[in-house]
């Protein structure tokens, strides 16, 4: 009978706790973005962009937008991309735009993934829109793909 | 509720003010849409300039609608105004920004491009 706690402790446990789950529901995010990033990092994409909007809006938390330079590349961004978040446990809401492939939505909850042909990332002019978020630094998470690029290059 | 002849606010810079639902697609005898559903509009009015000429038949998304609309918790949206959103044949929004408030039922229906773009989600 000792063990009930008091009304008074409940309600102070419950901000606690759901501060915890949230924190660590961006946190799992955060990881399957930049996942996401090096996927297309290793698939060449270019200008790769880690916004993060938690502060900004309630239903993303982070958007990774991406640029490729043709049709097939961005077709292998997304599923490649897809690949490695399945890997991971992560499975896709809802895509949209892949058969026309200028503007490619891959929608995973927190994480919303935007690849882009050039002409059509600078027509809508998502940064733009969303300059208030803060870009997440992904050297970590691209370095090794980087140096793939450039051993290539040479 | 929208229907043939319903008269809505357009939501975005395509230069478009006003549009005229004259078919709810999906359906032969579809009646009425409501939020995150196709219509196909005439234009009725357009701001100076605009890409969008008056008397243009266009494809829209409905974004808001007076009608309260039921979510799967039991409560109920509804918004002041019935506004619609451009899009092309491949169901991208024609603007560049979505001004005013959009429902979230809009991710569930796939047009997370207009949510995307949405300044305000509800």
């Amino acid at each position: 009978m000792s063990k009930k706690p008091s009304p008074s402790n409940v309600l102070e446990d419950i901000p606690i706790i759901n501060a915890t789950a949230s924190e660590s529901q961006l946190a799992s995010t955060l990881i399957l973005a930049k996942a996401a990033a090096k996927a297309a990092a290793e698939n060449k994409a270019q200008d790769l962009i880690l916004l993060d909007i938690s502060r900004q809006t309630s239903i993303f938390d982070y958007f990774l937008i991406g640029t490729g330079t043709s049709r097939r590349q961005i077709h292998a961004i997304s599923d490649e991309i897809d690949h490695a978040l399945e890997a991971l446990g992560e499975t896709r809401l809802s895509t949209s735009g892949y058969d026309e492939s200028r503007w490619i939505v891959l929608d995973y909850g927190g994480l919303i993934v935007h690849l882009f042909d050039e002409e059509t990332r600078a027509f809508y002019d998502l940064e733009g829109l969303w300059a208030d978020s803060p870009p997440v630094d992904l050297t970590d998470a691209l370095r090794n793909t980087g140096a793939a690029v450039l051993r290539t290059e040479s | 509720m929208i229907q043939q002849e319903s008269r809505l606010v357009v939501a975005d810079n395509t230069g478009a003010k006003e549009v005229m639902c004259i078919k709810v697609l999906g359906g032969t005898r579809r009646r009425f849409a409501g939020i995150g559903d196709t219509i196909i509009c005439s234009v009725k009015s357009v701001i100076p300039g605009s890409e969008v000429k008056k008397k243009a038949i266009v494809r829209a998304v409905i974004v808001r609608t007076k009608t309260p609309c039921r979510r799967a918790d039991g409560s109920y949206i509804k918004f002041d105004s019935n506004a619609v959103v451009l899009i092309d044949k491949d169901s991208n929004p024609r603007g560049t920004r979505i001004f005013g408030a959009v429902a979230r039922e809009l991710r569930e229906k796939s047009f997370t491009k207009i949510v995307s773009l949405a300044s305000e989600v509800v």
